[in-house]
């Protein structure tokens, strides 16, 4: 022996350089006999499986067990791989490597990518697991012992990317945080923080609405369940969503294979809108949602639905470009589905406006969509608007533009009186997406008012205009549309704060009299001409509506005077003009002042209407034209009156589809003495009373 | 052209039962005035209910019904008043007195508290058609109905007023 080892110290600390030497020797060898096998341990790997695999570095430590590098596992060849593990520690058991099988026990992953899409088949990472598990068999296994054993795998940080597209995400991943899978025998239990991510594509519509143009989430995910023969069975998952949870079940059938069916369903739960981040940072949302959801479906194509019910929900949101929305006391039934979502029974309060609606979207890459939205009566009445309905109908397809048909309906109600107003706004397009300024533009406008005795209308084609929306108000500029043979434009300006402000004004010029009054039917008196017009509106004024109307080189019947004058001629009267201002109250209709010149007639008449008429009507007519009339050539001879015209006044009563017509006889009779001397106005006097009475008798 | 005996005999018979027919009906309207002029309107109303039954399609038929329905008023039986009325309004739209059969629809409704609806319409019926009043203030149209009782209706430009008897039975305006 040695002096060396003769000393008991010296033997002593040769034992505890050799015990740690020695593992260190070991380990460091099988570290570089794995290393030095990695292009036959890939080789294998790549042959066994049929994926192609990449491994950056491969060691072994007693205490971590096999220690793994930047592994990689591609699908179909793709150049990036499907599944990457920047880092792993394998625990392995020792015993079954002296009989050359290898079983994990633990796998423990610091951080990872996996890359999932889907394919015809199936998902891609359930179906490398599939081919991976069913080839694992014939060899040694290298992980997954058939779920027969015990094992631990944990993931402190991975990241899920899909990388599917989709019509508005440029991209959905989600990351998984201290993920911890558990297996005993036929058990299991997974417990995770998800994190999942919507980024939404810098074009999507929706993307204005979300901050960072990103949906976020944050679910803590607890599922525990056993394997029963081929399936899946999950007793109990359980979702955190902030303090709310979601409780469901679910089985995944066949789930070694490619493309296994998946059923989950959750009980009916409550969720408050402000533990949804999304809702909560991009809306301020608050209240329930009372819901149940599913999913199932083959992997490659599940699908969702639910069926809730939304209670007392508020939402708001404000654009930098002033488009805003408040939604208060949102109730209503939700029915999402694969096809279709559909709410029903909706009633919010817009803006402080409230509403009924209903919603139907078939999803597809052109979503159909109808949508029903009403104001409640009582609103209407507050505001002081006389209506008793006032609903919007829409039907047609969700493209780059809302594109389809508008149906507003009104019930206005006037002394009793049930007037039906219908706008049909046909082949619309509405750009609804652009941000500072969309256009509206419709094919046709129809415009119809029925009170069940008489239909009016008026037809408009090639309407468009420029929408500007803002914080309580919408403003249509630069609007114009063609109709009657005229080019009309305006502008109009709602305004739904405190108080529902509607203000539009309207000018056309030179529209085609004889088809507007066929249409619009409030008089077949005006035979032709052509009509300029302003209208304006404005339903905060107590006269809501104004307007004025010239028509020029036209065509009157006066009949009403014709027959009292028995002059027929009057029933197809030339003019020059007629100048016509009107203004229409709650209460009032009124005339300002019709004003009809022509070489033979120059009549002017105002009235007021409040259901009925109260006016006057003043008439000069040529004495040429009064002589072809019998009774009048008398007067005139009597009176050897020379004036050019001979004035009539007439009093005007009645209502204004049947009018009431006075002539009086003491004021005709002045009219015809006014400027005649006095001996002459005696000399007639008898006469002129027989003639004026034989006037009436006839 | 010669006729025999039995043909005359014939001919008598056939027209003496036909003047038999004809006789014996307006000897049952005229009893039911003779109850008129009597003041025994009660009789008068169930002779000539009998008598609508028997010959619903006379010439008498729309003046009968008229008094029918006015007995109902009468008596403020509104309700068979409105539905005869109604009936009739119906059955005679072109009737001279239906103008008036309106005006005791009108007046019986707006007793009976009924029906709001149906009186503005009815109000609007009023003022359905254009007049002209030259050299005078009002237009008076007048039906004296087999009941003895005279109404009248003056239009004005403004308004309406029914006279029954002289007596303003309403005033309408549109």
């Amino acid at each position: 022996m040695s002096s060396f080892l003769k000393s008991r110290r010296n033997r002593i600390l040769i034992v505890i350089l050799s015990s740690l030497l020695i593992p260190l020797l070991f380990q460091t060898g099988i570290s570089y006999i794995l290393n030095k096998s990695k292009p036959r341990i890939l080789g294998y790997l790549n042959n066994t499986f049929e994926y192609r695999f990449a491994l950056g570095n491969i060691s072994f430590n007693f205490l971590q067990g096999l220690h793994i590098k930047q592994a990689s596992v591609f699908y179909n060849n793709q150049g990036k791989p499907t599944i990457f593990i920047k880092e792993a520690f394998i625990h392995i058991k020792i015993l079954p490597l002296i009989f050359k099988r290898t079983i994990a026990i633990q796998a423990d992953i610091n951080q990872a990518q996996f890359l999932l899409n889907k394919e015809e088949k199936g998902l891609n990472l359930q179906m490398i697991f599939s081919d991976i598990y069913k080839k694992m068999p014939k060899i040694k296994p290298l992980i997954l012992n058939k779920f027969k054993d015990r094992l631990d795998i944990s993931i402190k940080f991975a990241k899920l990317i899909y990388t599917g597209n989709t019509s508005f995400q440029n991209y959905i991943y989600i990351l998984i945080k201290n993920s911890k899978f558990k297996q005993e025998s036929e058990r299991f239990r997974f417990d995770s923080d998800i994190e999942l991510n919507y980024q939404l594509s810098e074009d999507a519509y929706i993307a204005r609405f979300f901050k960072n143009k990103s949906i976020k989430q944050e679910i803590n995910c607890s599922i525990q369940g056993n394997i029963k023969g081929k399936d899946l069975i999950m007793d109990l998952i359980l979702l955190n969503i902030g303090k709310n949870q979601i409780i469901g079940t679910g089985t995944t059938k066949d789930f070694r294979e490619r493309n296994p069916y998946v059923d989950i369903a959750f009980m009916h739960s409550v969720i408050l809108l402000d533990n949804i981040t999304s809702m909560k940072d991009n809306f301020a949302a608050e209240g329930n949602a009372f819901f149940s959801l599913k999913i199932n479906g083959p992997m490659n194509n599940t699908k969702a639905s639910i069926v809730g019910t939304l209670l007392d929900c508020n939402l708001r949101y404000a654009l930098a470009n002033a488009e805003s929305f408040d939604i208060k006391n949102f109730n209503g039934e939700l029915d999402y589905g694969d096809t279709r979502i559909k709410l029903d029974k909706v009633y919010l309060k817009l803006n402080t406006v409230p509403l009924n609606i209903k919603l139907l979207i078939n999803i597809s890459d052109e979503p159909d969509i109808a949508l029903s939205i009403s104001l409640l009566r009582e609103f209407l009445t507050a505001q002081n608007l006389p209506l008793a309905r006032l609903e919007a109908v829409f039907n047609g397809k969700i493209k780059k533009t809302l594109q389809g048909e508008l149906k507003l309906d009104a019930l206005y109600i006037r002394r009793g009186l049930k007037l039906n107003m219908q706008a049909y706004f046909k082949n619309i397009d509405f750009d609804y997406s652009s941000r500072e300024e969309k256009y509206f533009r419709a094919g046709v406008i129809e415009l119809i008012k029925d009170n069940t005795l008489k239909i009016q209308k008026l037809s408009f084609t090639n309407f468009k205009s420029k929408v500007y929306l803002g914080k309580d108000r919408i403003e249509l500029k630069e609007l114009n549309f063609y109709g009657y043979n005229a080019l009309l434009n305006g502008k109009i300006n709602l305004n739904v704060g405190d108080k529902t402000a509607l203000i539009f004004t309207l000018e056309g010029i030179g529209l085609d009299v004889k088809t507007l009054m066929q249409d619009i039917n409030i008089s077949n008196k005006l035979l032709s001409g052509s009509m300029d017009t302003k209208v304006m509106f404005d339903n905060q004024q107590k006269g809501f509506l104004e307007g004025e109307c010239y028509i020029k080189d036209g065509v009157a019947d006066l009949d009403l005077v014709a027959n009292i004058l028995k002059l027929p001629s009057l029933k197809k009267v030339n003019f020059d003009l007629l100048e016509s201002h009107f203004s229409l109250s709650k209460e009032t209709v009124r005339v300002n002042e019709i004003k009809l010149v022509s070489p033979d007639v120059m009549l002017n008449t105002s009235w007021d209407t409040n259901g009925k008429i109260d006016g006057i009507l003043n008439l000069k007519i040529a004495s040429g034209l009064l002589n072809q009339s019998k009774a009048f050539k008398r007067l005139l001879a009597l009176t050897e009156i020379k004036k050019p015209y001979i004035d009539f006044s007439f009093l005007l009563g009645g209502v204004p589809d049947s009018v009431r017509v006075m002539w009086m006889k003491g004021e005709f009779k002045d009219k015809i003495k006014e400027g005649l001397p006095d001996w002459a106005k005696k000399r007639i006097e008898n006469n002129l009373d027989k003639l004026i009475d034989g006037m009436a008798n006839e | 052209m010669k006729i025999n005996a039995m043909e005359f005999l014939i001919f008598i018979l056939i027209f003496s039962n036909l003047s038999c027919i004809s006789l014996s009906k307006d000897r049952q309207y005229y009893d039911a005035m003779e109850d008129v002029k009597s003041g025994s309107l009660d009789f008068a109303f169930m002779k000539f209910n009998n008598y609508l039954r028997e010959h619903p399609n006379s010439t008498y038929a729309p003046k009968i019904r008229f008094a029918i329905s006015e007995y109902y008023f009468q008596t403020k039986d509104y309700r068979d008043a409105i539905d005869e009325l109604t009936k009739y309004i119906i059955n005679y739209p072109n009737e001279k007195n239906t103008i008036f059969a309106q005006a005791i629809f009108y007046k019986a409704l707006l007793d009976y508290r009924t029906e709001p609806l149906l009186v503005e319409k009815l109000k609007e019926a009023f003022f359905s058609k254009s007049i002209f009043l030259i050299f005078s203030d009002s237009k008076t149209k007048s039906y004296k109905s087999i009941l003895n009782n005279n109404y009248k209706i003056v239009d004005y430009i403004d308004k309406i007023e029914v006279f029954k008897n002289d007596e303003l039975l309403f005033e309408i305006a549109p």
